[in-house]
């Protein structure tokens, strides 16, 4: 048997599962404090792609071209995409928290269309796409790109790390906190329209590395971001909101499992996909790692 | 002549469309240990949460210290020094019970002898060895010590106490009972929401009865316990 497709999908899954992570984790933890569904946040995901783009353009016309100036590029976008989530969220996302469902959905889908347009306006309807010039590597008699194991690593020490401080920091034991019950929070005297403000732009800000590190392998196009917002979906469903854990897991799922029907049944990615999250639905429908909702 | 304190005047609350509480008055002194009596959803819980802004109160005014409180948020309310005890508890099920404390740490406020970790163990010794233990692991009388403790770290002047014995075994409502004297020894003002009359004349000075969300009755604790028709009529004694 020759296993070196199933391993290029293994790798090629993985690295998809890193880029669902780094977006479904700070969907969920959004949702998870603030109630809100971020329709948007994959589109802040692509906007930050052509940040990513335009600063390492910018930095190659400056100091020659390098693959390592992708590591500023990336740290100056999670920067500036970090401080627009938390500008987003005092000036518009915060007055839909006492709205209806509905309304909070018009307000991040229009906030889906309208970054979508200053996309276009400012980068055109050219894709853009990093070429690190990195030489492909024989793994198993195929070539592997090696950036996929670049992603994979950035994806688990993220991970680890966000692990860590939702853990063992004061903020993200106040996080934690909030997820059970933002009013009991506020009424300890935490300044809790602060803290709403941080997990959007922490929020923002891991979907911006994920922009980053995803350029080199995929062009950034219009319209992907509906593509990948969907999916994210399907992982806080499958892994259950508000965990971290599921999240990571259902990542991995829904990563692999996308990639591998791409070898079998090109058509039917999505399909398989959303098979899951309908037996996780019907089985354990607040998802394999979640906790079921307070009333 | 005491300080008022706290004062409510005239005070509206609803939730959604539906009118909850009417008109309501109420004022506490420095020092002082009030208690709101009432049958199930009289609207004690509301009066509570109306003055840490928890629920939105209308209408007149809510004065604590001078400042007015209406239309604040309840983290401005807390931080002017007024501190909730909420009855569901709501201890935040995957901190330990120290982190539980150390979260609702203020800096700042009550400048004197602040409260700390280690003087909330001291004044409920029960929760201290279990100071590693996950707040979802605890006991009801547990929960309880922990919610009042949580709130005391925040270095509140005025405590607002919903049934704090509701659902504890009656050993623990006499340790309870005697802690939260202690507390008022230590010049708290408090404010009960009470069913349980015992509890209620053991610890408060005055009383407000509530039915209906409007106030019935006020006056000492004696005053109370002599007037069988208000016992009878809204609080079913
Ligand atoms: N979130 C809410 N939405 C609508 N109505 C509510 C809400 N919370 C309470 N109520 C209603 O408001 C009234 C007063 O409730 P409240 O909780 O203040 O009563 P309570 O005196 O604290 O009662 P209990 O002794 O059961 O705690 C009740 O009729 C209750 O049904
Ligand atoms: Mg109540």
């Amino acid at each position: 048997m020759d296993i070196a497709p199933y391993a290029l999908q293994l790798f090629s899954g993985l690295s998809r599962a890193m880029v669902l992570f780094l977006l479904s984790a700070g969907l969920s933890l959004i949702f998870g404090v603030m109630n809100i569904l971020n329709f948007a946040h994959a589109t802040l995901w692509l906007l930050s792609g052509y940040v990513t783009f335009s600063i390492f353009t910018f930095l190659s016309q400056q100091f020659g071209v390098s693959p390592w100036l992708l590591l500023p590029a990336i740290a100056g976008a999670v920067a500036l995409m970090s401080l627009f989530g938390f500008a987003l969220e005092r000036l518009l996302i915060r007055h839909t928290y006492e709205r209806e469902l509905p309304e909070q959905l018009l307000l991040t889908f229009a906030l889906v269309l309208i970054l979508g347009d200053v996309i276009k306006l400012i980068w055109g309807l050219e894709n853009r796409r990093i070429n690190l010039g990195v030489r492909p590597i024989e793994m198993l008699d195929t070539l592997v790109n090696p950036y996929q194991f670049v992603i994979i690593g950035t994806g688990f020490a993220v991970a680890v790390g966000l692990w860590l401080f939702l853990q063992r920091t004061r903020f993200g034991k106040i996080v934690r906190a909030a997820v059970y019950s933002r009013s009991m929070v506020s009424a300890l005297g935490i300044r809790i329209p602060m803290i709403y403000a941080s997990v959007f732009a922490l929020g923002v800000g891991l979907a911006a590395l994920a922009g980053g590190v995803f350029l080199p392998l995929l062009p950034m196009a219009l319209g992907v971001d509906l593509d990948i917002i969907v999916q994210c979906f399907a992982v806080v469903v499958i892994g259950g909101f508000g965990s971290m854990l599921g999240t990571f897991v259902a990542s991995i799922i829904v990563g692999i499992v996308y990639s591998f029907s791409i070898l079998f049944w090109p058509d039917g990615a999505l399909a398989m996909i959303f098979l899951i999250v309908i037996a996780v639905l019907i089985v354990r429908p607040w998802g394999l790692f979640g906790t079921e909702l307070r009333s | 002549m005491p300080m008022p304190c706290l004062e409510l005047a005239n005070i509206h609350t609803y939730y959604g469309t539906s009118h909850i509480l009417f008109d309501v008055s109420l004022e506490i002194n420095e020092g002082e240990s009030v208690c709101l009596l009432g049958r199930n959803g009289a609207g004690k819980t509301t009066t509570l949460k109306t003055i840490m802004g928890l629920a939105k109160g209308k209408g007149g005014a809510i004065r604590f210290n001078g400042a007015s409180l209406l239309g604040r948020e309840p983290y401005e309310i807390a931080q002017l020094g007024v501190g909730f005890v909420p009855d569901e508890r709501l201890i935040f099920p995957d901190l330990t019970v120290r982190e539980n404390l150390e979260i609702a740490v203020k800096k700042g406020r009550g400048a004197a002898a602040p409260w700390t970790v280690e003087r909330v163990y001291e004044l409920f010794p029960v929760i201290e060895p279990l100071d590693r233990r996950l707040g979802g692991y605890l006991s009801g009388g547990e929960q309880q010590m922990l919610t009042i403790g949580r709130t005391l770290m925040g270095n509140p002047s005025l405590l607002l106490l919903d049934e704090p014995v509701e659902g504890v075994a009656p050993v623990v409502v006499q340790e309870l009972t005697r802690q939260i004297k202690n507390l008022k020894g230590m010049g708290l003002t408090i404010l009960f929401a009470e069913q349980n009359m015992h509890f209620a004349a053991d610890v408060s000075d005055r009383a407000y009865v509530i039915e209906k969300g409007r106030i019935r009755f006020q006056g000492s604790m004696q005053e109370l316990a002599a007037n069988e028709e208000v016992k009878s009529k809204y609080l079913m004694i």
